[in-house]
């Protein structure tokens, strides 16, 4: 009976050992992740200002559609095809390049983005057309 | 028998689509209003006039009306580029090479004057109005294909000649065309001229495959065999003023009848609106007179509409039907002896 409590009490402390041991893990654990979620944050939250030049198979495009993906917020390019987006951007912001009769095309930002060069391609559609006509129909005879 | 068959696999494959009378409960004053606002704006930042046009209005389709009846009013057809084109495409339709580097040219053209002068062509229309309804997030795509009219040379007609619309709304593809809703030339100096045809708008797939064929097999439905090319170009014609007054073209299912003398055409049609019986006419011409007449006989019932006409005289006629002073329809009748 004696040594029963003994070994009760015996385990009773490993245990609030480990316990004590763990938690303290934990916390240390926690305060590390925690430093590197605020590391990430405050990267996430730099803005830069973005830079970058369109051109297309002739060389600088000017009149390019220089936007903020989801927004309106956007510039075009100048004569020389060069823009600076109006307002800073953050990681992983999606800026989408266009022109008529061109493939819009996309650019993640990424951590050392400080200047783009984006090339459009035209887009591959075969241009027809066929007139409607109010005309009424004349059967061709044989005379 | 075998018409018949394509006819009733047709009418099948249709219901996928929608068309206007899904959109009946919706007013689109504000929309167009919206259109008419913006009527000055250019094509230099398509995303800028998507939102302009679109931000104001609740519904999808209401933002796809504004935007479509911006297109509709505010591009013109070019009608020299359209010739200049089927021009070159005929000439150069067995030389592939030759033909892909007009194509690469004539683009790059059609653009430039797309942007500087809001003149095009079909394409063109079409493409500006994926642009401007993929700027807001709605599914819209260019669909290439076959258009037949009645100054279509149908014993020519091997490339494609023709682009309109198909857009997702509501989990349902529906069509349009911008190109034909926009105008059609004047018929006295053959220019261009704005006037805008609401039957283009969400038109009754039916209707609409009557005079246009798609190229990819997509645009008819999967699983289901879509009418031959053949029976495309044996169709009756019809004109963009059928697209505001008909829901359905019923019969006959051809252009041309072959009867006999004193036999009689039935003519079969569902009307998107009621009309009054003598609204409607037939103007008969032979190869020497052409002359009006009322049909033997008219029948209007909950909107649908039965012509019967009589031929007692043997000849060559083309038939056109006219409602409301409006050409709607063409066909051709041989009255043997």
């Amino acid at each position: 009976m004696i040594m029963k409590t003994l070994i009760q009490k015996h385990n009773l402390k490993s245990i609030l050992f480990i316990g004590l041991m763990f938690i303290g893990f934990l916390n240390f654990t926690s305060a590390l992740t925690e430093k590197k979620i605020t590391n990430m944050i405050t990267k996430l939250q730099q803005t830069k200002t973005i830079k970058g030049v369109v051109s297309n198979e002739d060389g600088p495009l000017p009149g390019a559609d220089v936007l903020l993906k989801g927004s309106r917020i956007g510039t075009v390019t100048d004569k020389n095809g060069a823009f600076t987006f109006p307002k800073p951007l953050k990681i992983n912001d999606v800026l989408e390049f266009k022109y008529l009769g061109y493939e819009a095309k996309e650019v993640i930002i990424k951590e050392n983005t400080q200047f783009i060069e984006v090339t459009l391609d035209e887009a591959k559609i075969e241009m027809i057309g066929a007139l409607n006509s109010g005309k009424p129909y004349k059967s061709k005879r044989k005379n | 028998m075998k018409n018949l068959f394509f006819f009733f696999l047709f009418s099948i494959s249709l219901q996928f689509y929608g068309q206007i009378s899904d959109f009946e409960h919706i007013d689109f004053k504000k929309a167009d209003s919206i259109a008419n606002v913006y009527k000055d704006e250019d094509l230099n930042n398509l995303t800028n006039l998507a939102y302009s046009l679109s931000e104001n209005l609740d519904t999808d389709i209401e933002r796809f009306r504004a935007i479509y009846k911006w297109v509709c009013e505010n591009i013109a057809n070019d009608y020299s580029l359209y010739h200049k084109n089927k021009r070159k495409r005929e000439r150069f339709k067995d030389d592939s090479l030759k033909l892909q580097s007009w194509n690469v040219s004539f683009r790059k053209k059609l653009f430039k004057k797309l942007l500087k002068r809001q003149r095009t062509i079909c394409t063109g229309y079409a493409y500006v109005l994926k642009e401007l309804a993929n700027a807001i997030d709605i599914e819209c795509e260019i669909v290439q294909g076959f258009a037949r009219v009645s100054t279509t040379d149908i014993e020519n007609l091997t490339l494609p000649n023709h682009s309109w619309n198909a857009v997702k709304l509501n989990e349902k593809w529906y069509l349009c065309d911008p190109t034909w809703a926009s105008g059609i030339p004047n018929p006295e100096t053959n220019r261009f001229q704005f006037k805008y045809n609401d039957g283009f708008f969400m038109a009754e797939p039916s209707l609409l495959a009557i005079n246009h064929f798609p190229v990819e097999e997509k645009w008819w439905q999967l699983n289901v065999t879509p009418p031959t090319f053949n029976s495309f170009l044996n169709g009756p014609i019809l004109y963009g003023d059928a697209f505001e007054i008909l829901e359905r073209h019923i019969s006959p299912e051809k252009m041309h009848q072959d009867i006999s003398k004193n036999e009689m055409i039935e003519f079969q049609y569902q009307l998107r609106n009621l009309v009054e019986k003598d609204e409607i006419s037939l103007l008969l011409y032979n190869g020497t007179t052409s002359w009006t007449t009322k049909p033997s006989s008219v029948s209007i019932d909950n909107r649908l509409l039965n012509l019967k006409q009589v031929f007692q005289h043997s000849g060559f006629y083309d038939v056109h039907l006219y409602i409301q002073n409006r050409l709607i329809a063409t066909y051709t009748v041989k009255v043997g002896d």
